[in-house]
């Protein structure tokens, strides 16, 4: 099981450019968009609203077609990131300023795009340079390490952004996963 | 036999039992170093490090000051340190709660029983935790709310280390020239964060609250929520680690402190304990810091 917290926050602004879609598969597909990065000189909502009914709807299609599907509506300015996660292994597509985290063994590393196997309670972090922004991997890695759960370590880290940023920085977007595949299962 | 023994030249019974001798001593040092491998494999495992072979040394140092209040209420303990490389380090500073009764009498007891609890398993975290809410829940007994105390405190083993935290004392970590407090703070300022931010809004009114400094948790406090890292953080060369009451961060902005890593435990603790004096705030609480460096070489 893939437990799953998502923040998207206006950050002080009258409009929310971000978008997040997910699709609750076997595997968990996810589509970041970060429309209100600086680098956007237009907004493009419109592609991402494609590109979202693309992940909405590809339950079961493999993780490469939709990759491609994205990058088809998406401009090549687009910043964004498609994650599909399961227990066993992860697999990202991104692109410009939003990137995945892994708290691990000690420490916290960006996921690079591609393929990558996973361990029960690897905890995984999604979001837009605004919100790592304020964010020391210290930080991300002991926050991951002290919460109960996704929300609460997304919890933990809003608090860091506010205490900095009074959260009136513009959009704030991520998603915290926790690989959980240690579930209790009673026999009948 | 021992005729065919004696038969032999004296040259070739000297060469045989030289053999054989060697043979031992060949046998010997594979088991020696068999066994350590393992040994050290099973560490290696156990702290979930990729073994590079080098334990960091940690070099300590500590002010502990009373400032404009009548009574010292801040408590601390560093383990022994000659126990490092066995039982790792553990430093801890329990801040009694102002404008309570018994602050500094709870924040002894408390660092007691921390020492009480030496030497701590570095893998048993679960249980460290449960063992310091048993502590809070002892003094609930004793006291019945007449006072309080935070807990900030660290368990450094084999170049990781694990938090353990309650209330709103700091354990800051300064790395690659940027300050973290690790620990959350457990008071009231979070509780509104959180509201305001499911509510889709920023979050100045958290601040200016008058009461949101106001602990939410607390050791006294019955079955406290106790922070602790499940898993332990990696330590590098020069990270430097200050679990302070708040008096030091009251006095100090913790995002400048990273300005304050000199080369060594006790130059940092002085320029910041220097600092604070200088600075001479009209109700500057008791202050009391624990600075940790570590570094490459011999301990």
């Amino acid at each position: 099981m893939i437990e799953y917290y998502t923040l998207m926050h206006r950050g002080g602004r009258d409009d929310y450019l971000d978008n997040v879609y997910i699709n609750h598969g076997e595997k968990l597909t996810a589509f970041l968009y970060y429309g209100s990065s600086d680098r956007t000189t237009e907004v493009r909502s419109n592609e991402a609203k494609l590109a979202g009914a693309v992940v909405s709807g590809g339950r079961g299609r493999p993780f490469d077609e939709i990759a491609s599907d994205v990058a088809m509506y998406m401009g090549n300015e687009s910043e964004y990131l498609l994650i599909r996660i399961s227990n066993e292994e992860v697999m990202i597509d991104s692109r410009g300023g939003v990137y995945a985290m892994i708290a691990k063994k000690g420490d916290v590393r960006r996921l690079p795009n591609g393929l990558m196997k996973l361990d029960n309670g690897d905890r995984i972090v999604c979001g837009t340079t605004r919100f790592y922004k304020k964010l020391t991997k210290p930080a991300i890695y002991t926050d991951a390490m002290i919460s109960f759960s996704s929300e609460e370590w997304m919890d933990f880290m809003v608090c860091r952004i506010s205490e900095q940023t009074m959260l009136s920085e513009g959009n704030l977007t991520a998603i915290t996963f926790i690989v959980r595949n240690d579930e209790i299962r009673i026999k009948e | 036999m021992f005729d065919q023994w004696e038969a032999l030249s004296t040259e070739l019974r000297t060469a045989i039992v030289a053999a054989l001798a060697l043979l031992a001593v060949s046998l010997f040092l594979a088991v020696w170093v068999g066994y350590n491998w393992v040994k050290r494999k099973k560490m290696t495992r156990a702290s979930g490090r990729k073994d590079n072979g080098e334990l960091l040394s940690a070099e300590i140092a500590y002010f502990h000051e009373k400032g404009k209040r009548d009574k010292q209420e801040d408590s601390f303990y560093i383990s022994p340190v000659d126990e490092y490389d066995k039982n790792g380090l553990v430093v801890c500073v329990s801040d009694g709660m102002g404008g309570m009764r018994f602050g500094d009498e709870i924040s002894h007891d408390i660092v007691n029983e921390i020492k009480g609890m030496w030497p701590l398993s570095f893998f048993g975290n679960e249980k460290t935790a449960d063992d310091i809410r048993k502590i809070s829940n002892m003094i609930c007994s004793k006291y019945d709310f007449q006072g309080g105390a935070t807990l900030a405190m660290i368990h450094i083993y084999n170049n990781y280390m694990n938090i353990y935290s309650v209330g709103d004392s700091d354990i800051i970590l300064i790395r690659d020239g940027q300050s973290t407090i690790l620990n959350p703070r457990q008071n009231y300022v979070s509780y509104l964060v959180k509201k305001l931010v499911r509510e889709g809004k920023e979050t100045q009114d958290a601040y200016i609250n008058s009461k949101s400094r106001a602990l939410v948790d607390f050791m006294g406090n019955k079955d406290p929520r106790v922070i602790y890292t499940t898993e332990a953080m990696k330590l590098t060369d020069g990270d430097v680690i200050i679990v302070s009451s708040d008096g030091l961060t009251d006095a100090i902005p913790w995002n400048t402190l990273a300005k304050y890593n000199h080369s060594g435990a006790r130059k940092i603790a002085y320029t910041i304990k220097q600092t604070i004096k200088s600075k001479k705030i009209p109700k500057q609480d008791n202050y009391t810091a624990i600075m940790v460096r570590m570094s490459r070489g011999v301990v």
